[in-house]
C-alpha cells in the first residue's frame, strides 16, 4: 500500500515542479500534472477497496510525533472515498480545462493542484491549526483560479471571497487557539474527549469553530459570495469550487461538528433545511444556467449539513455505514458527476463571447442524451445513485420527523421543476455543434455509476429490490440502440421489446398486478402497430414510446415498496420525456412534470412513512400495517397523478401539446398507473379509509366531481386533443369514485371500466391522431364532412362515443349499470346522482366530438383528404373488433374481473346463464345486443325495401329558406357549438383552478426573487450577513445549550 | 484576560469596523490587516505564563527545564504560521485590488457589485 | 316454439302501443289546437301524417349516416318500448324486460336520440345542428333531476327492476310512490314535461322558425319512419312512468287511463306557458326540480 501522505506530497511537488519546468519541457510538464492526478486517484481508489474489503482505518503521523506534540493525519474508508472522489473531479476538470491553459500561460495548472493538495489536506487532517492552514490554502488558490480569467469579475468576486473566508477564518483561528487553551491540544480526536470541552468557553470556541466551516460551506444566509464566485468563475473551476473544494469542506465539518453537544444538532439541520430551500426557490428566479447551478450546489451543501446533522442525532455516533455509504456516498457521487458534468456543458457550449445558450446542448443528440441523464441523476431518478439515496434519506427521517420530510421534498419540488425547465429549453434546440470529452466522460461515468447502483443492489444493499423492475429501463436503452434501424424494422423490435419484457414480468406478478401488466403491454404493443404507417422523422420518440409502456406496465408487477416507488419514478420520468417533444409542448410538459412530481413526493412521503412505521417492505404488508396518515399521503400522490378536479390543470395541456403519435400512450395506458395504484392501496389498506374521518367518501366525492368538470370542460373545448384530454379526466373520475366505494360491484366496476377505456380512449386518441394528420389541424371548427373522405374513422369514432356515453349496446352501458347499482347499494346516492348528471353532460361533448369532425359540411380544403393509413386502421378495428366481442360477451371479461375481485370482497353479484344479477337488479349483455340487433334490423329491412333508387346529393343540396348557402365556414355550425350551456351554467366552469394555481406559481416566483435579493453583490453586506448569521446561530444554539 | 488579550479584541473589533464601514478597498484591506494582527495578539497573549521566560533552547533554558520555566511555546509557533498566511491574504487581497483598478478604474466597492442575484 | 310465441306477443303488444301512442298524439294535437283557438287536425292526422309520408317517395340521401338516423331512433322507440313491462302481470305485454333493469332503459332512450342527432348532422343543415345542441342541453338538465328521482326509487324499492317497483305498489292506490314518494314524483314529473318537448321547453323542435327541429331534412319514408317512433317512443315514456310513479297498469284499459293522465300534465303546462330559451330551460331543471330531487335522496 502506498503510503496516502504522499498524494498530497505529489500534488504539490508537482505544482512546484510544473511552474519550474513549462517553459523548457511543455510535453514533460503536462504529463507530470495529470500523472499526479491520476496517481492520487488510483492511490486513493486502491485504498477504497482495501477498506471496503475490510481493512482497517490507519492514523498518519507525518512528523513521527504523536499529538498533542506532533500532526495527526486520518485514514480510513471515508476517507479514502472522499479524496477519490476529489482526484476524479479534480482529474476531469484538468482535462476540460486542457485547452484553456495550453493557450493562455498562467498560473492556473498550479492552482488547481494547489486546491487538490489543499483539498486532500483538508480530508486527512486531524488537528484543528492543520486544518485552519489547509482551509486558508484552499481558499487562496481557488481565488487565485478566479483571477486567471480574463474577466476582471474574477478579480471581483475573488475580492468578495477572500473577505468572508477572511472573517470566517480568523473566528475560526480564534476558536482554535481558546480550544487549545482550554483543552492543551489541537487534534480534534483529543479535544472531543475532554471534559474541558462541556464548560461555557469550550462551548463557545466549538461554536466559532464550526460556524465559520458553515460560512465556508455556503449556508444560507452567509452565502452570497458563493454565489457570485460559482457565477462569474470559469465553469469548471466552478465545477471544482462546487464539488472537489466543497465537499472536502463537508467532510471538515464532518469531522469537528461533534464538538457541539448533541442539542444543537437540530439547529444546524435547520439551517440546512432553510439552505437547500431558499436555494432552489431563489434559483426558480434565474435565467442564467450557471447562476442556477450555484443555487443547486449551494442548495446540496445545505441537504448535506441536514443528513450528516440528522443522522446523528438519531443514531449518534454509530450510524450504520449502509446508510451513509447509501444517502451521503449517493448524494456526493451525484454531485461530483451531475452538477459537475453540467458545469463542464456549460464550459464546453459557451459561444467565443463567453454566452451559454442551453439550446445549443440538445441540438446534438449526444449533448441531448448527457444533459438529459446528467439533469435526470440530479433530479434524483432511477436507476442514478441519488434516488437510492433520497429513497434511504425519505425513509430514514420519515420514522422519526415528518415535517423534515415535507421540507425537504418540498426544496426538492423547486429543484426539480427548475431542472426540469431547463431541460426543456436544452431539447429544443436546432443549431449543430461537436462534443468533445469531459461532458461526455462525465456522462458516460455517470450512467456507468447508475449501473453500479444497480450492482449494489445485487450486493445486497437494497434486499427488497429485484432487478427486474428495471426492465423498462434496460427496454428504454435496448429501443434506442436500435433507433438508427428502419421504422418498421425498429417498430418490430420494440414490439418484441414488449413482448418479452411481458414474458420476464407477467408471470412473476400476480392477482389483479398481473392482469394490468399484461394488459398494458398488449394495448402498447397494439397501438405500435400504427406507427408503421409512415418513415419516422425522429427516431427518439419509439424508444420513449417503449420505455412509457414499459414503466407504466412494471407497475403491476412490483412485490415491494422499493420497486413500487421506483417504478413510479421511471413512469414520471421517461412520460415526460415523452411529452416535451411535442413542439410547443415546453410548458405543457413543464406542468405536467410539475404535479407528476407533487404527485411523486407525496407518494414518496407517504410510502416511506408507512415503511418505517411498519418495519416491513412488503408493499402488501406495508399498506395493510400503514397508519391512516401515510395511506391519506399516498392516495393524495395518486390522485395528483390521476388529474383529479383541482389538479387537473396539466391535463389538458400535457394532452394535447404532446405529439399527436404520443398521446394515446399517455392518455390511456399512464392514465391507468394512479388507478393501479389506488386499487393497490385500497386493496390492502382498506380499513386505514374507514376512520373517524371518511377519506374513502372524499375521494369518491373528488371522484365524481371530477367526472362532472371533466365532462363539462370537454363541451366548452375547441381542440379535439383537448376534448379527449378532458374526456379522459372525466373517465377517471368515475373509476377513482367506485374505487373509493371499495365494495365488490364497485371494484368490478372499476376493473371493466379502466380496461374499456385503454380499449376506446386508445381507439379514439389513434383515430383522432389520424385524422389531425390528414387534415393538419386539431381544431374541430376547422374539420367537418369528414365522414365522406375518412368513413372508417368515423365509424371508429361513432363506437367509441357509444361506448364512451354508456349507452346500450356497447360495453360501455355495462360499466355505468355496475356503477349506479354500486353507487345505490353503497348508499352514495347524491354521488350517484352527480355521476348520472356527469354521463349525462358528456352527451354534449361526445356529440361535439362527432358531428364538428365527421357531420356537418366539408370544408374545402378537406374536399381531397384520405382515409387513414391501413396501418392505423389495423389496430383500430381490432379493437373495435374487442370492444363487439365484449359487448356481446360481457361474461368472458367480467368472469375473471369478478374472480380477482373475489380475492378481496364477498361476491355480491351472480351469473344466472347470460343474466349478471346485482342486489338491484339485473343486466343480460348478452340479450340486450340481439334485442338492438333485432330492434334495429326491423325498420332498416323495412326502409332498404320502401326507399330504393335515391339519389346522393352534394352537400349544400339543403332546404334552406330562401339562400343559397355556398361556403362550408358559415354553413356549418361548430364553433362555440354550446353556448346556449354555457351561458346557462358556464358559471360552475370558469378556470379557478387555473386561476389558483397561477396564483400559487406567482407567488413561490415573487418569493423566490425575494429570497435571492439578499445576495446583493456588495462584499461588504455579504460580510455583515456573515456576522449576523454567526449572531443569530450562536444565540439559538445558547437557548438550547443552557 | 490579559492586557494583550483585550488589546488584541480591541484591534479586532477595530479592524472590522473598517472592513465594513470603509467604502475603499484599499482601506477595506487595511481593516482586514489590523483584525488580523488583533487576532495574532490573542492568540501570543493565551500562551504566555506570567513569570516564564521565552521558548527557546540554549544555555539559558535547558531542554529538562523548559517545561516548567518556558511559556507555552505552540501559540507562538501558531502564531507565525498564521502571520504568514495573513500575509499572503492580504497580498492577494491587493493583487485583487489592483487589478480591479486597472479594468474598472475604481476602489470604490459599491462600484463592483454588478454580480448579484 | 317459445320464441315463436314471444315473438307474436311482441309484435302485438307493440303494435299496441303505437297505436294508442299515435292515438293519444292525435287528440293532444287536437286538443292544443282548441286551447289556441283553431279547429285543428283530426284526432287520426297521425296515422295520416304516416301513411302519407310513407306514400311519398324520398328522392335524395345524404349519406348512410343520414340514412340510419331515422332507424338509429325508430330502434331507439322500439327498444325502449320493449325493455319495460308494459302491463303488470301479463304475459302478452311483459316485452323483453328479463334484458336488464330500469337503468337500461334510461340509456337506451340515449340510443335513438343519439343516432338520430348523428342522421341529421350528415343532413348539413345548420338548423338541425342548432337543435341538437338545444336538445342535448335540455336533456342534461332534465335528466339529472330524473335520475335523482329514479336513485331514490331504487333506494326506497331497494331494487332496479322495474316489474318490482310495479308489484310494490300493488297494495292499494296508498302504495303508488306519488304517495310514498312524492318528492321524487314531482322532479320526475318535471323532467317529464322536458322529455316530452311541450312548450315551455320546446325549443328544441321549435316548430315556428327551425321545422321540427333535427329532422328539418328529411322527407318520405324517413320522415314517416320518424312520426312512426313518435307513436311508439310517447307510448314507452309514458308507460315508464304510470309504472314508475302511479302503480303500473294491470290491464289495458287502466294504463290508457293513467298514460292519458300523465300526459295531460305535460298539455296542461305547455298551452299554459310561452316558451323557455335554451338557457332558461336549463337553469329551470337545474332548479327547483333537481332540488326536489335532491331533498327526495336526502329524506330517504
Amino acid at each position: 500500500m502506498v503510503n496516502p501522505l504522499l498524494m498530497l506530497a505529489v500534488a504539490l511537488g508537482v505544482g512546484f515542479i510544473f511552474a519550474w519546468l513549462r517553459p523548457y519541457a511543455k510535453t514533460a510538464a503536462w504529463t507530470l500534472l495529470y500523472g499526479a492526478l491520476v496517481f492520487g486517484l488510483a492511490v486513493s481508489i486502491q485504498w477504497l477497496t482495501h477498506f471496503v474489503s475490510g481493512g482497517v482505518s490507519t492514523t498518519v503521523l507525518p512528523g513521527g510525533f504523536s499529538p498533542p506534540v506532533g500532526i495527526a493525519l486520518g485514514w480510513g474508508m471515508k476517507e479514502a472515498f472522499i479524496s477519490s472522489i476529489v482526484f476524479l473531479g479534480g482529474l476531469l476538470g484538468s482535462i476540460a480545462l486542457f485547452k484553456t491553459w495550453r493557450d493562455t500561460p498562467s498560473a492556473g495548472p498550479v492552482l488547481f493542484l494547489l486546491t487538490i493538495a489543499g483539498s486532500i489536506g483538508l480530508i486527512m487532517s486531524r488537528d484543528l491549526f492543520n486544518l485552519f492552514v489547509f482551509l486558508e490554502i484552499t481558499s487562496m488558490s481557488t481565488a487565485g483560479l478566479l483571477a486567471t480569467g480574463r474577466h476582471h469579475e474574477g478579480a471581483v468576486s475573488g475580492f468578495k471571497m477572500m473577505l468572508v473566508t477572511g472573517l470566517a477564518s480568523v473566528l475560526f483561528l480564534i476558536g482554535t487557539v481558546y480550544l487549545y487553551r482550554i483543552t492543551g491540544t489541537l487534534a480534534i480526536d483529543q479535544i472531543l474527549v475532554s471534559p474541558a470541552l462541556a464548560g461555557t468557553a469550550g462551548f463557545t470556541a466549538s461554536f466559532l469553530i464550526i460556524a465559520a466551516i458553515l460560512v465556508e460551506l455556503k449556508i444560507w444566509p452567509a452565502n452570497g459570495w458563493a454565489l457570485d464566485v460559482l457565477t462569474s468563475a470559469h465553469p469548471v473551476i466552478a465545477a471544482l469550487i462546487s464539488t472537489v473544494h466543497s465537499v472536502a469542506i463537508l467532510f471538515v465539518f464532518y469531522k469537528i461538528f461533534p464538538l457541539l453537544p448533541p442539542d444543537s444538532l437540530l439547529i444546524f439541520t435547520s439551517a440546512g433545511l432553510m439552505t437547500f430551500v431558499s436555494a432552489h426557490l431563489a434559483g426558480l428566479r434565474q435565467d442564467n444556467f450557471q447562476r442556477m447551478l450555484a443555487y443547486s450546489s449551494v442548495g446540496m451543501m445545505g441537504l448535506f449539513v441536514t443528513v450528516i446533522t440528522w443522522t446523528s442525532s438519531v443514531y449518534g455516533h454509530n450510524i450504520p455505514i449502509r446508510i451513509e455509504s447509501i444517502i451521503l456516498g449517493g448524494f456526493i457521487i451525484t454531485h461530483l458527476l451531475a452538477k459537475g458534468g453540467l458545469f463542464w456543458v456549460v464550459a464546453h457550449f459557451k459561444d467565443s463571447e463567453g454566452n451559454f445558450d442551453i439550446t445549443r446542448v440538445g441540438s446534438t443528440t449526444l449533448g441531448g442524451v448527457i444533459i438529459t441523464g446528467l439533469i435526470l441523476a440530479l433530479a434524483g431518478l432511477p436507476p442514478f445513485p441519488s434516488f437510492w439515496a433520497k429513497w434511504t434519506l425519505i425513509r430514514e427521517i420519515a420514522a422519526s420527523s415528518l415535517p423534515i420530510v415535507f421540507v425537504i421534498l418540498l426544496g426538492a419540488l423547486f429543484e426539480v421543476i427548475n431542472l426540469f425547465r431547463w431541460l426543456g429549453r436544452a431539447l429544443e434546440g436546432e443549431s449543430h455543434c461537436a462534443v468533445h470529452a469531459p461532458p461526455v466522460l462525465s456522462g458516460i461515468a455517470l450512467f456507468s455509476l447508475g449501473g453500479f447502483s444497480i450492482g449494489a443492489i445485487f450486493l445486497g444493499w437494497f434486499p427488497d429490490f429485484n432487478i427486474s423492475i428495471l426492465i423498462p429501463f434496460s427496454g428504454l436503452i435496448a429501443a434506442g440502440l436500435v433507433a438508427f434501424l428502419p421504422n418498421r424494422i425498429q417498430i418490430s423490435i420494440s414490439i418484441l421489446i414488449l413482448g418479452l419484457a411481458g414474458f420476464a414480468l407477467v408471470p412473476g406478478a400476480s392477482g389483479i398486478g398481473q392482469a394490468y401488466t399484461a394488459i398494458i403491454l398488449g394495448s402498447g404493443a397494439l397501438m405500435l402497430l400504427t406507427k408503421m404507417e409512415a418513415a419516422n422523422k425522429d427516431k427518439w420518440q419509439l424508444p420513449l414510446i417503449v420505455g412509457t409502456v414499459l414503466t407504466v406496465a412494471v407497475l403491476g408487477a412490483v412485490h415491494t415498496a422499493l420497486e413500487f416507488w421506483t417504478s413510479w419514478e421511471m413512469m414520471t420520468a421517461v412520460s415526460a420525456l415523452l411529452i416535451v417533444r411535442g413542439k410547443n409542448a415546453k410548458k405543457s410538459a413543464l406542468m405536467y412534470w410539475t404535479f407528476s412530481m407533487a404527485g411523486a413526493f407525496l407518494l414518496l412521503a407517504g410510502l416511506a412513512l408507512a415503511v418505517s412505521a411498519t418495519g416491513q417492505t412488503d408493499l402488501s404488508k406495508v399498506f395493510a400495517g400503514a397508519p391512516s396518515l401515510s395511506i391519506i399521503l399516498i392516495s393524495l400522490g395518486f390522485l395528483f397523478k390521476a388529474g383529479v378536479l383541482g389538479v387537473h390543470i396539466w391535463v389538458p395541456d400535457a394532452y394535447a401539446e404532446s405529439e399527436d403519435d404520443s398521446t394515446p400512450y399517455i392518455a390511456a395506458l399512464v392514465s391507468k398507473a394512479p388507478i393501479i395504484g389506488l386499487i393497490l392501496v385500497f386493496y390492502y389498506a382498506a380499513d386505514a379509509f374507514i376512520g373517524p374521518f371518511e377519506w374513502r367518501v372524499l375521494i369518491g366525492w373528488i371522484g365524481v366531481l371530477t367526472a362532472f368538470f371533466g365532462a363539462l370542460f370537454a363541451s366548452f373545448q375547441e381542440d379535439v386533443k383537448k376534448l379527449l384530454a378532458y374526456s379522459s379526466m372525466g373517465q377517471i373520475g368515475y373509476i377513482i369514485a367506485v374505487i373509493a366505494l371499495g365494495s365488490y360491484t364497485g371494484w368490478v366496476a372499476a376493473l371493466y371500466l379502466a380496461l374499456h377505456h385503454i380499449l376506446y380512449k386508445g381507439l379514439l386518441f389513434i383515430t383522432i391522431a389520424g385524422v389531425i394528420s390528414r387534415t393538419q389541424t386539431s381544431l374541430m371548427y376547422k374539420m367537418g364532412g369528414l365522414i365522406k373522405r375518412m368513413p372508417l374513422s368515423f365509424v371508429a369514432v361513432l363506437m367509441s362515443i357509444i361506448a364512451i356515453s354508456g349507452v346500450p349496446p356497447l360495453p360501455g352501458f355495462g360499466g355505468k349499470w355496475m356503477m349506479y347499482s354500486a353507487f345505490i347499494e353503497a348508499g352514495w346516492t347524491l354521488q350517484a346522482g352527480v355521476a348520472f348528471f356527469a354521463s349525462g353532460v358528456a352527451f354534449l361533448y361526445l356529440y361535439r366530438l362527432i358531428h364538428t369532425v365527421f357531420l356537418g359540411m366539408p370544408k374545402n380544403e378537406h374536399i381531397n383528404v384520405k382515409e387513414s393509413s391501413i396501418w392505423r386502421l389495423v389496430p383500430m378495428y381490432i379493437i373495435i373488433a374487442m370492444i363487439m366481442g365484449i359487448a356481446t360477451m360481457p361474461k368472458l371479461l367480467l368472469e375473471p374481473i369478478m374472480n380477482l375481485v373475489q380475492t378481496r370482497f364477498p361476491a355480491t353479484m351472480h351469473w344466472e346463464a347470460a343474466n349478471l344479477i346485482s342486489s338491484l337488479g339485473s343486466w343480460n349483455g348478452n340479450a340486450i345486443m340481439m334485442v338492438t340487433m333485432g330492434v334495429f334490423m326491423l325498420p332498416l329491412i323495412l326502409l332498404l325495401f320502401r326507399v330504393r333508387g335515391v339519389k346522393r346529393v352534394k352537400p349544400f343540396n339543403i332546404v334552406y329558406a330562401a339562400e343559397k348557402p355556398e361556403r362550408p365556414e358559415t354553413t356549418h355550425v361548430a364553433h362555440n357549438f354550446f353556448a346556449h350551456y354555457r351561458r346557462a351554467i358556464g358559471v360552475i366552469a370558469l378556470p379557478r383552478a387555473t386561476a389558483f394555481w397561477r396564483g400559487v406559481a406567482e407567488w413561490t416566483d415573487t418569493l423566490g426573487d425575494w429570497v435571492r435579493q439578499w445576495a446583493t453583490g456588495n462584499g461588504q453586506t455579504y460580510a455583515v450577513q456573515v456576522l449576523l448569521f454567526v449572531s443569530v446561530l450562536y444565540f439559538f444554539m445558547r437557548q438550547t445549550a443552557l | 484576560m490579559t492586557l494583550v488579550s483585550i488589546l488584541g479584541f480591541v484591534l479586532i473589533a477595530v479592524g472590522l469596523w473598517g472592513m465594513l464601514t470603509r467604502r475603499n478597498l484599499i482601506k477595506i484591506i487595511v481593516g482586514f490587516s489590523i483584525m488580523d494582527t488583533g487576532v495574532h495578539l490573542v492568540i501570543v497573549s493565551l500562551g504566555f505564563i506570567k513569570g516564564r521566560t521565552a521558548p527557546i533552547i540554549n544555555k539559558a533554558l535547558s531542554a529538562g527545564d523548559a517545561p516548567s520555566r518556558a511559556v507555552d511555546p505552540i501559540p507562538s509557533a501558531l502564531v507565525l504560521t498564521a502571520i504568514v498566511i495573513g500575509l499572503a491574504v492580504t497580498a492577494l487581497l491587493l493583487s485583487f485590488a489592483v487589478r480591479i483598478y486597472r479594468e474598472k478604474r475604481t476602489l470604490n466597492i459599491d462600484d463592483i457589485s454588478e454580480l448579484k442575484w | 316454439m317459445y320464441i315463436a310465441t314471444k315473438a307474436f306477443y311482441l309484435f302485438v303488444s307493440i303494435i299496441v302501443a303505437l297505436v294508442w301512442g299515435l292515438t293519444v298524439n292525435g287528440i293532444v294535437r287536437k286538443i292544443v289546437a282548441r286551447v289556441h283557438g283553431r279547429i285543428g287536425p283530426p284526432v287520426w292526422q297521425p296515422f295520416i301524417d304516416i301513411i302519407k309520408s310513407n306514400a311519398k317517395r324520398s328522392m335524395i340521401a345524404h349519406g348512410v349516416m343520414f340514412y340510419f338516423g331515422p332507424v338509429f331512433r325508430f330502434a331507439g322507440g322500439l327498444g325502449t318500448y320493449v325493455f319495460i313491462p308494459a302491463v303488470f302481470g301479463s304475459v302478452v305485454f311483459e316485452n323483453l324486460s328479463f334484458s336488464g333493469d330500469l337503468l337500461l332503459v334510461m340509456y337506451f332512450i340515449f340510443f335513438g336520440q343519439l343516432g338520430m342527432a348523428l342522421g341529421a348532422g350528415e343532413g348539413g343543415h345548420p338548423a338541425s345542428a342548432i337543435a341538437v345542441g338545444r336538445g342535448l342541453a335540455q336533456m342534461t338538465a332534465f335528466e339529472l333531476p330524473f335520475a335523482l328521482s329514479i336513485i331514490s326509487l331504487a333506494t326506497q324499492y331497494n331494487t332496479l327492476s322495474i316489474t318490482d317497483i310495479v308489484a310494490a305498489q300493488q297494495a292499494g292506490v296508498m302504495s303508488w310512490t306519488v304517495f310514498t314518494n312524492p318528492l321524487a314524483t314531482f322532479a320526475a314529473l318535471f323532467a317529464l314535461l322536458g322529455m316530452n318537448m311541450h312548450s315551455p321547453f320546446d325549443i328544441v323542435i321549435a316548430p315556428q322558425e327551425i321545422p321540427l327541429g333535427p329532422p328539418t331534412e328529411y322527407q318520405g319514408s324517413l320522415l314517416g319512419m320518424l312520426h312512426t317512433n313518435r307513436g311508439i317512443f310517447v307510448s314507452a315514456k309514458l308507460i315508464l312512468f304510470m309504472n314508475l310513479y302511479f302503480g303500473g297498469a294491470l290491464n289495458l284499459p287502466i294504463l290508457m287511463v293513467k298514460t292519458f293522465a300523465i300526459y295531460m300534465l305535460s298539455v296542461v303546462v305547455g298551452v299554459a306557458f310561452p316558451r323557455f330559451r335554451a338557457d332558461q330551460s336549463i337553469r329551470f331543471f337545474l332548479g327547483v326540480p333537481t332540488v326536489l330531487g335532491i331533498l327526495a335522496l336526502l329524506i330517504q
